[in-house]
């Protein structure tokens, strides 16, 4: 989280004049945006599918999107809230296309039957399994399972930190909606975390 | 009876998202209501959770790669403009040659032979009938035949 929270706060100044660069034929400022956001989009991406073999692809497929849209980037807006909602979008289709494949093959619901019951032999022993890792392997099967929605609002705030107007800008839902969002997502993934809860008290 | 503060806004109070107003109301709240304390406890630690997930690490050379792909997608890109830009020009191409041949047709159909052309092409070809006649087993009427076959298709 380091790298991100170092970036968020570096002026949006500079991604315009890189843009401006880039729209006058420097490449290589297209790469210096590359380099200055990457982190963020694997993180975003992997946070949201939560499949570690097809994040460089989808990252790859975000950035020549963004290469592609350059030029006709609106620079009133900013530039990283436009990178989001891309790189979000494309979480979302590919979540999309992973669940429907998963729901038309039996190797699917074989492996989705084998996280299931990961998980209830770590609720019936909590105290056995409450370790980081397993916690960690449990908070990604819980986002997994959150409705779209809640999903997109707890990893743009809780785990890539934006403000509740980015994420509004981004989404295009209103501030009410990220807030109500917001707590039922996290309500929902207490729930499902409910040993883990218990067990930190 | 005590009224409670709503979900959202103890999730949003968790943020440090609400207004000032509505802050200090939470602020007031919060020391005399048990079950709104839990839940704020319970929400902030969800969300300290996801927080703490550490940053994925970006493949090495990820832009480098990637900036690499995108100059050979455009070279690919020039090249299927060049072949795009000749297949609008074909046609054309093929108007200008249909029209070149038809002239130099019209050209030559003007150009009629002199009686002293069909006189040596009479010669050559009575010339040939016979050396062909003697070479191969044919009936002069059959090489007379392939001649004229072989004529009309050079014309």
């Amino acid at each position: 989280m380091t790298v991100v929270m170092s970036t968020r706060n570096v002026a949006a100044g500079d991604d315009l004049s890189l843009i401006e660069d880039f729209k006058n034929g420097r490449e290589a400022a297209f790469t210096q945006l590359v380099e200055k956001y990457q982190q963020q989009i694997f993180n975003l991406l992997f946070h949201y599918t939560g499949r570690k073999e097809d994040v460089e692809d989808l990252a790859q497929e975000v950035f020549i999107k963004v290469y592609t849209h350059l030029a006709d980037f609106e620079t009133r807006a900013a530039f990283r809230t436009w990178l989001y909602r891309i790189a979000l979008n494309a979480s979302i289709d590919h979540s999309r296309k992973l669940k429907l494949r998963r729901m038309l093959s039996l190797d699917g619901l074989t492996d989705w039957a084998k996280e299931r019951l990961t998980f209830q032999n770590a609720t019936s022993s909590p105290h056995q399994s409450a370790e980081q890792s397993e916690l960690k392997q449990q908070i990604q099967a819980g986002l997994d399972r959150l409705p779209e929605d809640f999903r997109r609002a707890l990893v743009l705030r809780d785990m890539e930190g934006l403000e509740y107007e980015e994420i509004a800008e981004i989404t295009g839902w209103n501030l009410g909606t990220v807030k109500s969002r917001l707590f039922r997502g996290r309500q929902r993934l207490r729930e499902f975390l409910e040993p883990y809860v218990e067990e930190a008290k | 009876m005590i009224k409670h503060i709503s979900p959202e806004n103890l999730s949003a109070y968790v943020d440090s998202a609400l207004s000032e107003s509505e802050r200090s109301k939470v602020d007031e709240h919060l020391p005399v209501c048990a079950p709104c304390r839990k839940q704020v406890e319970e929400l902030s630690r969800v969300a300290a959770w996801l927080g703490q997930r550490p940053d994925y690490p970006v493949p090495p050379f990820f832009a480098a790669r990637l900036s690499a792909r995108l100059k050979a997608r455009q070279e690919r890109n020039i090249t299927s403009d060049f072949v795009w830009i000749a297949k609008r020009l074909a046609p054309g191409f093929a108007i200008i040659i249909v029209v070149m041949l038809a002239w130099s047709s019209w050209r030559s159909s003007d150009i009629l032979p002199s009686p002293e052309d069909y006189l040596s092409m009479a010669d050559s070809t009575t010339a040939m009938v016979i050396l062909a006649e003697s070479e191969s087993e044919l009936t002069s009427d059959e090489v007379l035949q392939l001649a004229v076959f072989e004529s009309s298709s050079e014309e």
